[in-house]
């Protein structure tokens, strides 16, 4: 065999990397940028000395095309590989270990020879917890350095499938904001793998419900509940979001003013999870924001406002977060701790964290602040209502105390009844006194008036 | 119920008699079969008391004795109960006598659990390592060829000792993952972390190297150990993506957020892999003082990607002040130095680990107390530098300029710099980037003053004779004016020489007057000597008279040679502004 057998595969047809297929290899498909790619190897100087081979190790060797540092013979061969190919590689020292060599196995200036099998590849996982969510297979390599970042301006054009149908359930071109995509039917898998696409990359990617449609599935596109889908998507165009650290103070606030009213608009239309998303970004733009004086007052408005108003959001949403109502309107209130409408908000999310006592307090206190604001018919609608709330709430606190009461009465009875049966003074008294603290600490006096 | 208590003490007041052999009996009388069975947990912990560390040559029979009645019990008794108090005997162990005494039936009883061993395996190399952890290891300021003392410390004895017995225990359950025809990842794993993190602290603080004329015993240990990881692991570089992890993690240390630490994997334990563990590993594995089985280093990554991958550990070796890890980063360093070919491009300086190296060796070649450590690392920053094309080498040398505030320093950088010119001056065409404006941009920051005219002389004397004499051969070799040095003469004029003349002029004056001083009125003097300096707590003595001329003198010398030198300078450039 001489060295000069095999196809010059290199960009600038130096003949630098020939492959010469010594058996084929099956299908038509070759793992491209980021797959896991796993091979067997001899790697064999030009006089037939053997220097590396993973037989020896009697395991595939495993690498990351175009992460892991290869050499450039590797990178330009391997990616042509079909899954079950072998084939040889004769790779000039440029695109090997050129001038100086590899001591000790390797000289300088050699020439080397690589026969490579092509077990098999997975696919580049872009799911943040790599379980393997959404995979995506490059068709078509993107150009330049840049992707899209949350908030750009994307312009796709997209095909979707079910996983093993032809069916097409989705063709279209469209234009939207990465991070607003449900409002277009658009799924968070394509969104997260756009982040990561360079323009005009066409790939196709592979999503798992969690990433898909869900448990709910898509009606309006009739994709099943639970269903695995198979995206072709090819990004046109994007305009990258700006990134806030490189905005300056008035750029954030307005951003940030852009993003609140969108999440209005979205609460209208009750796309809720769409307004929470919105708001947050709305808060990300100012919430680090140190100012001056003179824009203090324009930033404390809008944190407070969209604050309140993801407190409102999340006390909409089904199921309800009360927890996560509570923290924003926790936060809203250290803007201005007398906000009605922040204590209202924070108290109805407390009564539905089951803490009564503290919300009791809330609504008083809103109570307390309506006589000084008679003028705002708003905080008028607010004060009546917390007046009715407290009455909820009171009954929510009585209910309470009347269970606790009642199981602590029982305890009483039950050690009693124990104490009589094991004759013991002493552990009788020990039982009565913790019964007798829990009964009195709950009781009302009115309890021990004797009839 | 009164005999089980005495059962205890029975076993016990017989060893202390030394009555082995009644002892031994013990278990196999009818009556005490129960009692003894029952009890056997807490006899273990009284037989392993009995241990000290000179049993074993004082009294061998008792040593003996408590071994036997140990497999007795380990005979009698559910393999997982035994497996937790063995495992707390090691933690507790006094004295390494019984740590040894208590590996023995550990490793019976992980023979016994074969079918669930994963998790208890895990648990016993962490109680080995907390055992070894809690050994302490004094810095005793030896280098080069003293290393070999450390073996007669007894508390790297102790460690020593320790090491040897751990391949003993340890290998039946390799050869078990090796012959094992099922998928066992997770074990290999666990037991090639396990030995991984014994390449971390305290084995870098040993001296390994072979190359000082006689082998350390711990050596022979590491071998081994090394050896088993190729084997288990097969390929190495596998280890590779961990070292950036951990060294980012290990970078900010503030924000201790462990948001991935994924229980199932090994390798994300980072008691047992850290910075400090891959970095004595992957010593081991390149430094070439180490056996490497050939398959375990595939011939397949770039070089560039390994030198950027392990430099982190170099980086992180020189951070400590003890020779030992020095030693293993600098070994490392000189070998990842001298994969990068000559002339590398410049592109590779995108990775910030250049960088970081210089500023490392820099550091350690200000601040190291040994003096052969402190000479290789200079050597290195000029290899290192001197790979790259000169465009790189300027990046590297401005960056050493920028950043180290020692003259000496400087002065070698300029050193570096003078070397880089000459060469280039070889070429054919002179490479850009010793021309024109970065030429210019390059002199300003040689010839700087910091404070101008009133500058410290004397502690920038290094870099100021540097800079003459650099500028004193481009002045004399640039004649034709190919750099564009002609240019650069106003400036230095202007803004370096006239303002060092004025300063030598001034600080001879001023020392001169401290000479007569001290000459004069030695009483005067001691009346203003009322200042003391203290360091770590110790007074420093006043400087004797005698040293404190001398210092003067050696700083008036400095003064004079600086002034001969910018007397020739400024005959040089008029020279050469007449070659035209």
């Amino acid at each position: 065999m001489t060295v000069d057998q095999g196809v010059d595969i290199t960009k600038n047809g130096d003949r630098g990397v020939l492959k010469r297929i010594t058996r084929e290899g099956e299908g038509t498909e070759t793992p491209n940028q980021g797959c896991h790619v796993s091979v067997h190897y001899v790697g064999t100087l030009l006089d037939g000395t053997k220097f590396d081979s993973s037989r020896d190790r009697n395991e595939p060797f495993e690498f990351c095309l175009g992460k892991d540092g290869v050499i450039e013979a590797w990178k330009i061969g391997v990616p042509t590989m079909k899954k079950g190919e072998v084939c040889i590689l004769t790779c000039a020292p440029e695109y090997a270990y050129g001038a100086s060599g590899s001591p000790p196995k390797i000289p300088p200036n050699a020439t080397l020879q690589f026969e490579i099998e092509m077990i098999d590849w997975r696919l580049e996982d872009l799911s943040p917890t790599k379980n393997k969510g959404i995979l995506r297979h490059i068709l078509e390599a993107g150009t330049g350095l840049d992707s899209p970042n949350d908030g750009a301006l994307v312009t796709v054009e997209l095909e979707g499938r079910l996983q093993g149908d032809s069916k097409i359930f989705d063709q279209r071109t469209v234009t939207f904001s990465l991070g607003e995509g449900t409002e277009h039917n658009i799924c968070e898998g394509i969104e997260r793998a756009l982040e990561k696409f360079l323009k005009d990359e066409k790939s196709r990617l592979i999503i798992q419900p969690k990433y898909a449609f869900k448990s709910e599935g898509n009606s309006e596109l009739g994709v099943p509940p639970n269903s695995v889908v198979e995206y072709v998507v090819k990004l046109n165009n994007f305009e990258r979001a700006k990134d806030s650290w490189s905005m300056d103070g008035n750029e954030k606030l307005e951003q940030a003013k852009i993003f609140k009213e969108k999440g209005t608009n979205y609460f209208k239309q009750n796309k809720f999870q769409l307004a929470i998303k919105t708001y947050k970004r709305a808060v990300s733009f100012v919430d680090m924001m140190v100012t001056r004086m003179r824009k203090q007052k324009k930033l404390t408005e809008i944190l407070l406002s969209v604050h309140l108003n993801l407190a409102l959001v999340y006390l909409k949403v089904t199921p309800i977060h009360h927890f996560e109502a509570k923290d924003h309107a926790t936060k809203a209130l250290k803007f201005d701790e007398n906000k009605v409408k922040g204590l209202f908000r924070r108290d109805q999310a407390l009564l539905g964290l089951g803490e009564a006592d503290l919300a009791l307090k809330d609504f008083q206190k809103i109570i307390e602040i309506e006589p000084q604001n008679k003028v705002d018919f708003m905080n008028i609608y607010f004060s009546q209502a917390a007046a009715n709330q407290i009455i909820v709430c009171r009954a929510a606190i009585e209910k309470q105390k009347r269970k606790e009461k009642q199981l602590y009465a029982n305890m009483f009875d039950k050690f009693a009844k124990h104490d009589n049966e094991v004759t013991g003074s002493r552990s009788l008294y020990i039982h009565f006194s913790i019964a007798c603290f829990f009964y009195f600490k709950l009781a009302d006096p009115a309890d021990f008036v004797v009839p | 119920m009164n005999e089980s208590v005495n059962i205890v003490a029975i076993v016990s007041k017989l060893l202390d008699s030394e009555k082995y052999k009644e002892a031994l009996s013990i278990p196999y009388d009818e009556e005490h079969i129960e009692n003894f069975k029952e009890n056997c947990w807490e006899i273990v912990s009284v037989i392993i008391k009995k241990i000290d560390g000179d049993t074993l040559t004082i009294k061998p029979s008792l040593y003996a004795a408590c071994e036997q009645l140990l497999s007795i019990i380990l005979e009698r008794s559910t393999p997982e109960e035994a497996l937790l108090v063995f495992i707390e005997q090691i933690e507790l162990a006094k004295n390494d006598a019984q740590f040894s005494v208590s590996l023995t039936p550990l490793q019976q009883v992980l023979k016994k659990l074969s079918g669930k061993r994963g998790r208890s395996l895990e648990w016993c190399f962490n109680s080995i390592r907390t055992y070894i952890e809690g050994i302490s290891i004094p810095d005793l300021n030896l280098e080069e060829k003293e290393c070999l003392l450390l073996d007669s410390i007894p508390n790297f004895r102790r460690i020593t000792k320790i090491y040897s017995m751990l391949p003993l225990f340890y290998d039946p359950f390799i050869d078990e993952i090796m012959k094992s025809s099922t998928d066992n990842t997770k074990a290999k794993e666990i037991v090639s972390v396990f030995l991984i993190s014994l390449l971390g602290k305290p084995f870098i603080y040993f001296n390994v190297d072979p190359n000082l004329g006689a082998e350390s015993e711990i050596r022979e240990n590491c071998k081994i150990i090394v050896k088993d990881i190729c084997k288990l692991e097969k390929n190495v570089l596998k280890l590779l993506v961990h070292v950036d992890v951990c060294y980012r993690e290990s970078q900010n240390t503030k924000s201790n957020q462990k948001k991935d630490l994924n229980e199932e994997d090994p390798y994300t334990h980072r008691d047992k892999i850290n910075i400090t563990s891959l970095s004595g590993f992957f010593y081991a594995i390149l430094s070439g003082h180490f056996e490497i089985p050939s398959y375990s280093v595939p011939q397949i990554f770039k070089k560039e990607y390994l030198i950027h991958s392990v430099m982190p550990c170099v980086i992180h070796l020189l951070s400590f002040t003890e020779y030992g890890p020095l030693a293993k980063a600098i070994t490392l360093c000189k070998v990842l130095v001298n994969f990068l070919d000559n002339k590398t491009s410049d592109a590779l300086l995108s990775s910030s680990v250049h960088f970081e190296l210089c500023k490392s060796l820099v550091n350690v070649a200000i601040y190291s107390n040994y003096e052969s450590i402190r000479k290789s690392a200079i050597s290195l920053i000029e290899i290192h530098v001197n790979k790259f094309q000169y465009t790189g080498r300027c990046m590297l040398i401005k960056y050493l300029l920028d950043s180290s505030n020692h003259s000496g320093i400087i002065g070698y950088s300029i050193t570096l710099y003078k070397n880089c010119v000459d060469e280039a001056f070889k070429e054919e065409v002179l490479s850009d980037c010793f021309t024109g404006p970065q030429l210019l941009s390059m002199i300003k920051k040689i010839c700087l003053l910091p404070h101008g005219a009133q500058s410290d002389l004397m502690e920038l004397a290094d870099q100021i004779i540097t800079a003459l004499n650099f500028l004193r051969y481009l002045t004399l070799k640039d004649v034709n004016n190919l750099s564009g040095i002609r240019d650069c003469f106003t400036m230095i004029e202007n803004d370096y020489l006239d303002p060092l003349r004025t300063g030598l002029n001034m600080s001879k004056a001023h020392y001169e007057e401290k000479l007569k001083e001290i000459e004069e009125g030695k009483s005067a003097s001691e009346d203003q000597n009322n200042i003391s300096v203290t360091v770590c707590g110790n007074l420093l003595d006043n400087i004797p008279t005698k040293n404190k001329k001398e210092i003067i003198y050696s700083a008036l010398n400095a003064f004079h040679l600086i002034e001969g030198l910018v007397a020739r300078l400024t005959e040089c450039i008029n020279l050469n502004k007449n070659c035209t």
